[in-house]
């Protein structure tokens, strides 16, 4: 790798930390965890060299290469003992989970994601969590822009679906927009 | 509530919360870019792989063309419990395609069966994500057509026969309504007497009324066995190449060796059955394993090798495997073999080598 595709590097690493790791700790159970999965990213990252694209399309070329590193992760995958120790350190130490401060509603509606489907849930995820756009989905997902939508729209309708109206959050809700 | 406050439902549910900024950290940048990057040796390596792969499917497609003559021999019936037809049911899809059986034996009972008439559309894309729920699209040239397939009871709000525009058409054996929305059209169709599903059908940019009308009147709904003979035939190899590694090594317990990575499916022959194309797999992910174990030996990385070591033990139950065997392979004898003793250190050098050999 030259100087210049290290300068891109240095560049992609600087732009697409934080979001990367938001996207990393949104999706793993325990925050320190969240270290592997962007250190074995980068790391990807970093082996292929000129793979790596330009501005903004690198950012979701590392969703999408973090969501196959998840997909090891859950399955209790190898982990890079050697990289990231310093970075998992900070996020224990700054992003511990209290399941104790979350809101109710919120806990129930990621209740609700985990009985999704994977592409559903993962759709909804990156539309409402990185608030990309459909066709920005779709190069993470590696589908095309109309499928993408169309698997949009399926998950908002199957989410609706298993939000249960009697339930006594969503009802309150409901309540407060007749009011 | 409105469409509108779901959404924000879930926006809310998003438990990310920036709190203390944590900086790009610079430690880790200088760990990884002190890691090694792929070897050009080991790049020319995959181009001779690549080449010989090329080789290997021109001749496939020679040879194709030189039978392309005699009539279409019938796929042989699969050994394989979990490809064999069920008595109802007709083939599973033609060896050149990775459509799973299950996925289109599900879509053919589930789904909405449409065919379409017009020559050179292709099925791309096929996800029967939950019991009457599923979506597809074909593709011809640059041109993509997407559908999909909900609970009837679902109709209430996603019916188009009240908007304005709306027109009424027929879709196959359905009755739909058609309705004009950013360029395109759009279809859903209203419940059959005792259907299960509604079906949306969305026509790519540039039909008129009048040529939606010419294209609808040659799409069909057919019958589980022509369905499914329509639906073997996928120009996205590629796709569900990557879709199908991804399931085995997500869902399937299959391990994954950490020198592996997502482009080496290109090195993999893109012609083949699902069976030729699970072996290639199984055969790369374990030259992967023997790279890793390699790789950890020569650098005294005690680490990597406790992990690789335990993930070998797993090769036993990994399901890839296991569906090869019943299909008469004899890959995972040997895969259980090689992994066996890497991780209970009784391969030798020179069974390293054999295994090299074999599997890379």
């Amino acid at each position: 790798m030259g100087i210049e595709n290290e300068d891109h590097f240095r560049r992609v690493y600087q732009d697409s930390f934080e979001p990367l790791l938001a996207y990393a700790l949104r999706r793993v159970d325990q925050p320190a965890d969240a270290a592997d999965v962007v250190a074995e990213t980068f790391l990807i990252a970093w082996r292929r060299g000129r793979q790596l694209p330009d501005s903004d399309e690198a950012t979701l070329w590392l969703y999408g290469v973090a969501r196959r590193v998840l997909a090891n992760h859950h399955r209790g995958g190898v982990r890079r003992q050697l990289l990231g120790e310093r970075l998992r350190q900070r996020l224990r130490e700054t992003v511990a989970a209290d399941p104790g401060q979350e809101v109710p509603e919120r806990l129930s509606v990621r209740g609700i994601l985990k009985r999704m489907t994977e592409p559903d849930r993962e759709v909804l995820m990156l539309t409402f969590w990185e608030g990309l756009e459909p066709r920005e989905a779709a190069v993470v997902l590696g589908i095309s822009p109309a499928v993408a939508r169309t698997r949009l729209s399926r998950a908002r309708a199957r989410f609706r679906e298993l939000v249960d109206p009697s339930d006594t959050v969503v009802a309150a809700r409901g309540q407060e927009e007749q009011r | 509530m409105t469409g509108n406050a779901y959404d924000q439902m879930l926006r809310e549910a998003d438990p990310y919360r920036p709190g203390p900024i944590i900086a790009a950290d610079q430690e880790l940048l200088n760990q990884i870019m002190a890691e090694p990057r792929r070897k050009p040796y080991s790049r020319l390596a995959v181009v001779g792989v690549a080449a010989a792969v090329l080789i290997a499917a021109v001749g496939v497609v020679v040879a194709l063309n030189r039978t392309s003559a005699a009539p279409p021999v019938p796929a042989a019936p699969s050994p394989s419990p979990t490809l064999a037809p069920e008595p109802t049911m007709p083939a599973p899809p033609a060896a050149g395609s990775l459509l799973e059986p299950a996925k289109v034996s599900k879509a053919a009972k589930q789904g909405s069966r449409l065919v379409i008439g017009e020559p050179g559309w292709k099925i791309i894309h096929l996800e029967p994500f939950a019991d009457d729920g599923g979506e597809m699209a074909w593709e011809k040239g640059d041109r993509m057509i997407n559908s999909s397939w909900y609970p009837a009871s679902e109709y209430s709000y996603r019916r188009l026969d009240k908007q304005k525009s709306s027109e009424k058409v027929k879709l196959g054996d359905y009755t739909a309504w058609m309705v004009p929305q950013s360029g395109q059209f759009r279809l859903m169709t209203e419940p059959r007497p005792g259907g299960k599903i509604i079906v949306s059908f969305d026509l790519p940019p540039g039909y008129t009324k009048a040529s939606v009308r010419t294209f609808l009147a040659k799409v069909k709904t057919v019958g589980v066995e022509a369905w499914v003979a329509s639906a073997t035939g996928t120009v996205s190899r590629r796709g569900e190449m990557g879709d199908r590694a991804y399931r085995f090594f997500a869902d399937a317990g299959l391990g994954r060796p950490q020198s592996w990575e997502h482009e080496q499916l290109e090195d993999l022959p893109v012609e083949g059955s699902t069976f030729e194309f699970d072996s290639a797999l199984s055969k790369q992910v374990a030259c992967g394993f023997i790279a890793d174990w390699q790789q950890a030996e020569a650098n005294g990385n005690a680490a990597l090798l406790e992990a690789t070591r335990k993930t070998l033990l797993t090769s036993k139950d990994w399901t890839v495997l296991q569906d090869l065997e019943r299909q008469g392979s004899t890959l995972r004898t040997t895969i259980v073999e090689m992994t066996t003793r890497l991780a209970t250190d009784r391969a030798t050098p020179a069974d390293i080598k054999g295994y090299r050999q074999e599997f890379c």
